[in-house]
């Protein structure tokens, strides 16, 4: 089959298990729930089984969607634009920069709610907000450099973790676990306020990456290339790093620093679909959201207290990753 | 039409030239000849809007080429460089494909460009190897790839960096004569950097000869390709010889001069 054909497959077979996933995680969980009731009593506060339904599961599944996707984006972009496989949201800093930010503002007890968007998940935003000009400033001047952009990404996300042990040491016995478990990424929203909340930047970030699609694939092939055929190179780096740190910035924000999901996913799409991204974009959405959906549900289903679902997008992704590797390595489909 | 006025380039503190004009009409080729690190590639670059020069200008059709937004001048211009990453995973067909570019910029590709592509496979012979990775296919293959690309691209001028050096005898008299019927044909301008004296001479109408103390040379292929230039520009003697019934010229450097250098 072509790559066309399996991406045609891969993009039908992504928005049903969106809307499969949409429509079943809600459902699985410790606590067993009558779906008949929930729906009959949505609004009704003193539902136990609508609360759980409409305010625990289904926020968090949607959540899930959204911060999946977006991070994936968010790594399908970077590793274009630096024509580099091993390059992921976390690799900018921004995600650092954002973890950061949660720990001060845990450090700091804030309590603030903004927009629906607890403190640590302000911090968040306004730590990966300053890594992200400081980055996009970086990359703006003088002659870009990808491999430059991926060690100063890597400096400031180090100078960041620093800074990460540097505020844990100060901090006292209980707010260091609070640190601790916001840093292994978790998905526990209650209602929508943060989905709302991060909702415009994912949206923003989501565009400026998907608009560019044809333009990454001529990237892909090198900026110069890129240029001679047509592409405004300089304005479509731009961009992307921008959407990049807007998607990476708004999912750390509600979700902390989930790894590996912006690494593996546009891979494991990549090797079964090809390169183009015109596809490879709502793919690595698609299958993103599913993914940290699955790995979500299980993580707060399978044990009696609920497993970092950092944890378990690393722990199930890792050895399926490594099995897609093995089986197509002849096709020499790695970026 | 390409006009070259007054142009001037240079890194940082050395200039590499300065002062270069010199015109080329719809249809006809020139040749860029010189010595390693001359800016042969450079002034290629130029008029491929790809770097800025440190002064004078490049028009394109009467339009300074600085004007062209990126994908107006695209429309305008193909530039094959001299080669590209070959670890890349896209496949040959792909490479070609997105030759489409700027006449797409994010749409999907028609039955129009479907038909340019696979004219352009046919063109530089590279169906049967369409669908394999550019990384499994020969040097020579990669190189009619990105000439295939620029074929796509469909614009009047075609800019080449060393098109023929990773090609065979066969495919490289093929290339020669695809473009040679490119411009006879389809009015399509051609410049082209060589280390090749004898296919400037050959394919040529004009020569701007890099390297010589006095500065750039500039003129028909029969003007700049001349012994004493030659050996102005590389430094080496180089004689040339007429083949029999009017095959052409042949260029024969000064082998023992060479080794008494190196000795």
């Amino acid at each position: 089959m072509t790559d066309r054909g399996r991406a045609v497959l891969l993009l039908a077979g992504g928005f049903l298990a969106c809307i499969a996933v949409a429509a079943a995680a809600p459902l699985v969980g410790h606590r067993a729930i009558d779906v008949g009731r929930a729906l009959a009593e949505w609004g009704n506060p003193r539902s136990a089984d609508a609360f759980i339904f409409f305010r625990l599961r289904l926020p968090r599944v949607l959540c899930a969607l959204l911060v999946g996707g977006g991070l994936s984006l968010a790594g399908l972009g970077l590793q274009a634009l630096t024509r580099n496989g091993l390059a992921s949201e976390s690799t900018l800093g921004v995600a650092s920069g954002g973890a950061l930010g949660a720990v001060v503002a845990l450090r700091l007890g804030w309590t603030a709610v903004f927009l629906g968007l607890p403190a640590t998940a302000l911090g968040a935003l306004a730590g990966a907000g300053l890594v992200a000009v400081l980055v996009l400033g970086w990359a703006g001047r003088g002659r870009f450099d990808a491999g430059s952009l991926l060690l100063v990404g890597v400096t400031i996300g180090t100078v960041a973790s620093a800074g990460i042990l540097f505020v844990q040491y100060l901090a006292d016995a209980t707010q260091s676990h609070l640190m601790v478990r916001w840093l292994m990424g978790g998905l526990d929203v209650v209602g929508y306020g943060g989905l709302l909340g991060i909702l415009p930047l994912l949206l923003a970030g989501g565009l400026l990456v998907g608009l560019h699609a044809a333009e990454l694939n001529q990237i892909l092939q090198g900026d110069e290339l890129a240029a001679a055929r047509g592409v405004a190179v300089t304005r479509v780096r731009g961009a992307v790093l921008a959407g990049a740190a807007l998607l990476t910035g708004g999912a750390v924000s509600v979700a902390g620093p989930i790894g590996f999901v912006g690494l593996i996913v546009p891979h494991t799409v990549r090797l079964v679909a090809g390169l183009d991204h015109r596809w490879t974009v709502p793919l690595v959405v698609l299958w993103g959201g599913v993914f940290l959906a699955v790995c979500d549900t299980a993580a707060r289903s399978v044990w009696a207290a609920e497993i970092p679902v950092g944890v378990l997008t690393a722990l199930i992704g890792g050895p399926f990753f490594l099995g897609v590797l093995g089986s197509r390595h002849r096709r020499v489909r790695v970026l | 039409m390409i006009e070259v006025r007054d142009l001037a380039f240079g890194w940082n503190d050395t200039t590499l030239f300065r002062g270069l004009s010199f015109d080329v009409p719809p249809g006809e080729a020139l040749a860029l000849l010189g010595p390693n690190g001359a800016g042969k590639s450079t002034i290629l670059r130029l008029l491929a809007g790809l770097l800025r020069p440190r002064a004078g200008e490049v028009r394109l059709d009467g339009r300074p080429l600085g004007t062209l937004a990126p994908h107006e001048r695209a429309l305008r211009v193909a530039y094959v460089p001299q080669g590209i990453d070959p670890r890349l995973p896209f496949t040959v067909f792909e490479t070609v494909r997105m030759g489409r570019y700027a006449h797409l910029r994010g749409r999907w590709e028609g039955d129009i460009d479907r038909a340019v592509v696979r004219r352009a496979l046919r063109t530089m012979r590279l169906e049967a190897v369409a669908g394999r990775p550019m990384a499994e296919v020969s040097g020579g293959e990669r190189q009619r790839a990105l000439i295939a690309a620029a074929l796509a691209q469909e614009a009047p001028i075609l800019l080449l960096d060393e098109p023929t050096t990773a090609l065979d005898v066969r495919a490289r008299v093929e290339a020669l004569s695809l473009l040679e019927r490119l411009r006879k044909e389809e009015g399509r301008t051609v410049v082209m950097v060589t280390h090749d004296i004898d296919l400037a001479a050959r394919s040529c109408d004009r020569v701007v000869l890099l390297g010589a103390p006095a500065g750039p040379v500039v003129g028909s292929a029969e003007d700049v390709l001349r012994p004493e230039r030659l050996e102005a520009a590389f430094g080496i003697a180089v004689r040339s010889f007429d083949l029999p019934e009017g095959a052409g010229r042949v260029f024969v450097p000064s082998y023992s001069e060479g080794r008494e250098r190196d000795g």
